[in-house]
């Protein structure tokens, strides 16, 4: 069993990786173009951002030359970033940077199909998807639209809001990838970080109930439920209440009785040997001394009502 | 599960499918009266369960409703309503009582709570009310950002600056089994973006419940590094004290398909006679000491066809409870393993271990295994076993009577069989049946389960 020096371990590990983190700035690889400027210089979005078939193209290096000078100090700064992503660098090759910002893009968006010709009336409203990319000095994908942003767009579009209007994979029939054979167990701990905003994009804010109602998990066999529940709620009922509240004991111990609070579970209607068994005798650890209570020979008691368990133990 | 093509209620889109329904008042062409009901869209899900349960010779039947509402748009852009409820009902009635059994063996939760009825929400959300992005909300109803709480009441969110969010809540909390005559729970939170990748909160809420009173105060913050790096913090006061702190990280490690979830939760202050209910670390049984809990859990791909997942926790009290309470704050440690495998697109194998230690010589071991093939979108065939062996030890009191401490140990095992069938016709309508055989070894005979569910959304 562990010891209780190991709990300094539980401060150390944030503290390491905090510590490890400390120097990241995954920004940093890609914060090489600001938008800003160009705007305001009135350059606008179809100058760079040319449509074609259907698409809205990244600019090529030639698109920045007819206004920039490929000098040896903007030439170094593109040497500078390639080299850090190792990404070949070629004059005449387009810049995509898809290397680059690949790592700004939920993994998620591999399933997304997206043409910006469906999308776009005119330029004028590229910011309502790529919001704050006017004051962009980097970037980022602060300026990527949301899903909640692109289905608010959908329907002022009046394009369908279903999963396959822009998932080559995801449906109703088809969960994400993260929903594997563990997600039953795992996707409560994924909502700390994501809160129910990401849930709530395809479920509905009663889906929780319908399963913590209905839904059992899977260790909530009858062995679980008539004998051996106990034994986890003795180190780890912080799981119950995922589901249950406290007063959940109540409903069928207050008919049999539990080894806990007397002032909540021995009432006058309490059954005793249903909990008083040689399955959940042993009771406190270490016992009380044994001045402090009158041992009885509860197994000899075994089918006999509470009434006899009373001619000792009060209430 | 349910997944449609709805979205979220924040984007005030309508539910897909959703029946546009038309009031009288919408036909008599009345302005005023037209605004309620005229653009009204319905939705909500039904679901049916049949459950069948035979042991020793005797059998049970239970039926469960779960059926939830809601309207969008009762007055454009003003007026959102939900309802959801649950009901139970035992179709054989009466105790099955055998022998000198002392307790009915179906016996469970919905069983022995005469009340049939849960109703989980019902409210009614008035929109831009005072600000243009607000919701007052009356009504039963859940504040999920707050320890999921369930309470009768009001809450007002709303946002006088765009990152900023506001909500001020207050009523008396819901506890289906218990009376809270009395009780009170009130309280606000502030949410603000700072970007994109940070969010942080603040939250003060009182729970007041004869004799208690109790104060909470938290701290939240979210920050994602980057969409492969996320944290997140909580740090909160009860009555002014230190309470709880807990730290949860998310990494995923693309180049390698590795995902890693780690969490810290420290609690620093004894938890005894405190009254917020719907907190986990509510003394349900005896007090909490204080306690350092850690987890991790590590998911590797090995290529497209087979994933590993391993998991270890554990959780050190502080130690120092009288002996009663000692034993409900037990330390444990837990490990977990599997594997997962994917031949084929159409067929899933997977298998799981558990292995637990309780302070001071209980044990659990845990195997199971899965297979499911979907053949279609629409089918999804599984078929598994689990096995579960406790070992726990105990005095027998009928010795120590006799001045015997002897310290016997029972190894109570199951192993349980099922086989599941899931059809989903369309993406609103699912059916699922699931028969289970359950050989328990502290019971004469096994148990025998069919299931049958049925759900629409609409």
């Amino acid at each position: 069993m562990i010891q209780n020096r190991l709990s300094p371990l539980s401060w150390l590990i944030p503290l390491i990786w905090a510590v490890f983190l400390s120097g990241c700035d995954p920004k940093e690889l890609a914060n090489t173009f600001p938008h800003k400027p160009h705007i305001d210089q009135g350059v606008t979005c179809d100058v760079c951002h040319e449509m074609q078939d259907n698409q809205v193209t990244n600019p090529t290096l030639e698109t920045c030359l007819t206004c920039h000078t490929l000098d040896e100090d903007r030439y170094q700064k593109c040497q500078d970033c390639h080299n850090q992503t190792s990404v070949e660098w070629n004059e005449q090759s387009l810049i995509t940077h898809e290397k680059m910002l690949r790592p700004f893009l939920p993994k998620d968006w591999e399933d997304i199909s997206y043409k910006h010709g469906e999308h776009l009336k005119d330029y004028n409203h590229c910011v309502d998807c790529h919001k704050g990319v006017e004051q962009s000095t980097q970037i980022s994908i602060e300026n990527l639209p949301s899903m909640k942003t692109a289905m608010a767009v959908h329907e002022e579009l009046g394009l369908s809001n279903d999963c396959e209007a822009c998932h080559l994979e995801l449906n109703s029939f088809t969960p994400p990838a993260s929903h594997d054979s563990r997600w039953t167990e795992t996707h409560g701990r994924m909502t700390e970080f994501t809160g129910t905003d990401s849930c709530l994009l395809c479920h509905q804010e009663e889906t929780c109930q319908l399963c913590h109602a209905t839904q059992k998990p899977r260790n909530h066999s009858n062995l679980w439920r008539l004998k051996t529940h106990g034994i986890q709620a003795s180190f780890d009922r912080a799981k119950c209440m995922v589901c249950h509240r406290d007063d959940t004991c109540l409903v069928c111990h207050q008919a049999s009785s539990p080894p806990v609070p007397p002032a909540s579970y021995h009432t006058p209607d309490a059954t005793c040997l249903s909990c008083h068994s040689p399955l959940a005798a042993r009771g406190p650890k270490p016992r009380p001394k044994p001045s402090l209570y009158k041992p009885m020979p509860h197994r000899m008691m075994m089918g006999v009502t509470s009434q006899k368990c009373l001619e000792c133990h009060l209430f | 599960m349910d997944t449609r093509e709805t979205e979220s209620p924040e984007a005030e889109q309508p539910a897909a499918g959703g029946a546009d329904v038309e009031s009288a008042a919408g036909e008599s062409g009345s302005p005023e009266k037209s605004a309620w009901f005229e653009s009204m869209k319905v939705s909500g899900t039904l679901h049916s369960s049949y459950q069948f349960r035979s042991y020793d010779g005797r059998d049970d039947s239970d039926i469960y409703e779960y059926f939830s509402l809601r309207l969008r748009d009762i007055v454009k852009d003003r007026v959102d309503g939900a309802f959801s409820l649950f009901w139970h009902e035992d179709l054989n009635g009466g105790s099955t009582l055998k022998g000198s059994e002392l307790y009915d063996p179906f016996l469970d939760i919905d069983q022995a709570d005469s009340n049939r009825f849960r109703f989980y929400t019902g409210y009614l959300d008035f929109k831009q009310l005072g600000f243009e992005e607000s919701r007052l909300r009356v009504g039963r109803q859940f504040l999920e950002d707050i320890d999921y709480a369930h309470f009768d009441g009001a809450s007002y969110r709303f946002s006088p600056t765009d990152p900023l969010e506001i909500t001020l809540f207050g009523g008396r909390p819901v506890t289906f089994y218990s009376s809270s005559s009395g009780d009170a729970f009130y309280g606000a939170d502030v949410r603000y973006r700072f970007s994109p990748q940070t969010k942080a909160a603040a939250r003060y809420y009182r729970y007041d419940a004869d004799p208690f009173r109790d104060d909470l105060a938290a701290v939240e913050v979210w920050h994602m590094f980057m969409p492969e790096l996320q944290t997140h913090a909580e740090f909160s006061l009860l009555d002014a004290d230190p309470y709880l702190f807990q730290n949860d990280w998310y990494y995923r490690w693309d180049e390698y398909d590795f995902d890693i979830v780690a969490q810290v939760v420290r609690l620093f202050s004894e938890i005894s006679d405190q009254t917020i209910n719907f907190n986990p670390y509510f003394p349900v049984m005896h007090g909490y000491e204080p306690f350092t809990y850690g987890s991790t859990l590590f998911t590797k791909g090995l290529n497209d066809w087979v994933s590993l997942n391993a998991g270890f926790d554990f959780r050190v009290s502080d130690g120092g409870l009288d002996p009663v309470a000692e034993y409900t704050n037990r330390d444990y440690v837990r490990g977990t393993l599997g594997a997962e495998f994917y031949p084929t697109r159409q067929l899933t194998l997977s298998v799981n271990g558990e292995y637990w230690s309780v302070d001071s010589d209980d044990e659990f071991t845990g195997v199971s295994g899965e297979v499911e093939y979907k053949p279609t979108k629409q089918w999804t065939l599984t078929a598994g076993a689990e096995y579960g062996e406790y070992i726990q030890e105990y005095m027998d009191e009928f010795l120590l009577f006799f001045g015997q401490e002897e310290v016997f140990r029972i190894t109570p095992d199951v192993i349980t069989y099922y086989a599941r069938v899931k059809w989903q016709p369309t993406s609103r309508i699912y059916t699922a049946a699931r028969f289970e055989v359950e050989d328990n070894s502290l019971e004469n005979d096994n148990w025998y389960a069919f299931q049958l569910q049925v759900g629409v959304n609409f």
